[in-house]
């Protein structure tokens, strides 16, 4: 491309896309961060419980002691 | 005011939310205004300004002080946006609740502007952003290239693809430019 098409390449797009003016949001934002952050929280907190870890572990060493049940727990899950 | 901001980004690293809100409050007006000019949809916009403060929040640690606030929030607000055009439709058009150029040139018909502004909306998100900071918005090349994490040298060629493109796909529709 040469650089005369170019320029009015850059033209014609200054044409058909105003720029945007600074403005500011239409609300405070803040609110929203705040639940945002709340919601995170929540997240973390319903990670999964201990017990469930333990169950996990469990299962992990069974298998490891008894490779033989890999197949039977993979068939049940 | 230097020790006071200081004070602020170091209590924002340890995790204080006091601090937090402090550059959330003194900063949202610019990265809102950022992502406004790379989406153009001002609900979008504040959507993906809460995201870019979360993410902002969540990477605390890893901030570099001597690279300035704002620089970075802008890296990681481009970013946001430009997953979030990944996300859209290709054949989507440019929202029209931003207004269209009321200084133009009256030769230059509606249809073309209408038909430019869709090719526009078209492009990959990468070529997207690069045209519309650049020529658009006429942004420093500097600071486009610092947000997108590449060089000004990089940010001219993606232009000049992205002009290119538009100028084959209008070229194919039968307008010249």
């Amino acid at each position: 491309m040469k650089e005369d098409q170019n320029d009015r390449m850059q033209r014609l797009l200054r044409e058909a896309v105003a720029p945007v003016s600074d403005r500011e949001p239409q609300q405070d934002l803040w609110p929203k961060m705040q639940a945002r952050l709340r919601a995170a929280e929540t997240h973390v907190r319903a990670a999964p419980p201990w017990y469930d870890w333990a169950l996990a572990a469990a299962v992990a060493a069974f298998a490891l002691f008894a490779p033989v049940s890999v197949p039977v727990l993979l068939y049940y899950l | 005011m230097q020790d006071d901001q200081s004070s602020v980004l170091q209590r924002f690293r340890a995790g204080e939310m006091e601090a937090f809100e402090t550059l959330f409050r003194s900063h949202q007006q610019a990265v809102y205004g950022w992502l406004l000019r790379i989406v153009r949809n001002p609900w979008q916009a504040e959507d993906l300004t809460v995201e870019t403060f979360w993410k902002i929040y969540r990477a605390r640690a890893r901030f570099d002080p001597a690279r300035g606030f704002e620089a970075w929030a802008r890296t990681v607000a481009t970013r946001a946006a430009v997953d979030w055009l990944r996300t859209q439709r290709p054949e989507e058009e440019l929202p029209a609740n931003l207004p269209a150029a009321s200084t133009g040139d009256p030769g230059v018909a509606d249809e073309i502007r209408r038909r430019t502004a869709n090719a526009l909306a078209r492009l990959p998100p990468a070529l997207r952003v690069a045209a519309m900071l650049a020529v658009v918005e006429e942004m420093p090349r500097k600071q486009i290239a610092d947000a997108l994490g590449i060089s000004t040298g990089a940010v001219k060629l993606r232009v000049f693809r992205a002009l290119r493109i538009l100028r084959r796909e209008l070229e194919r529709e039968g307008i010249t430019p």
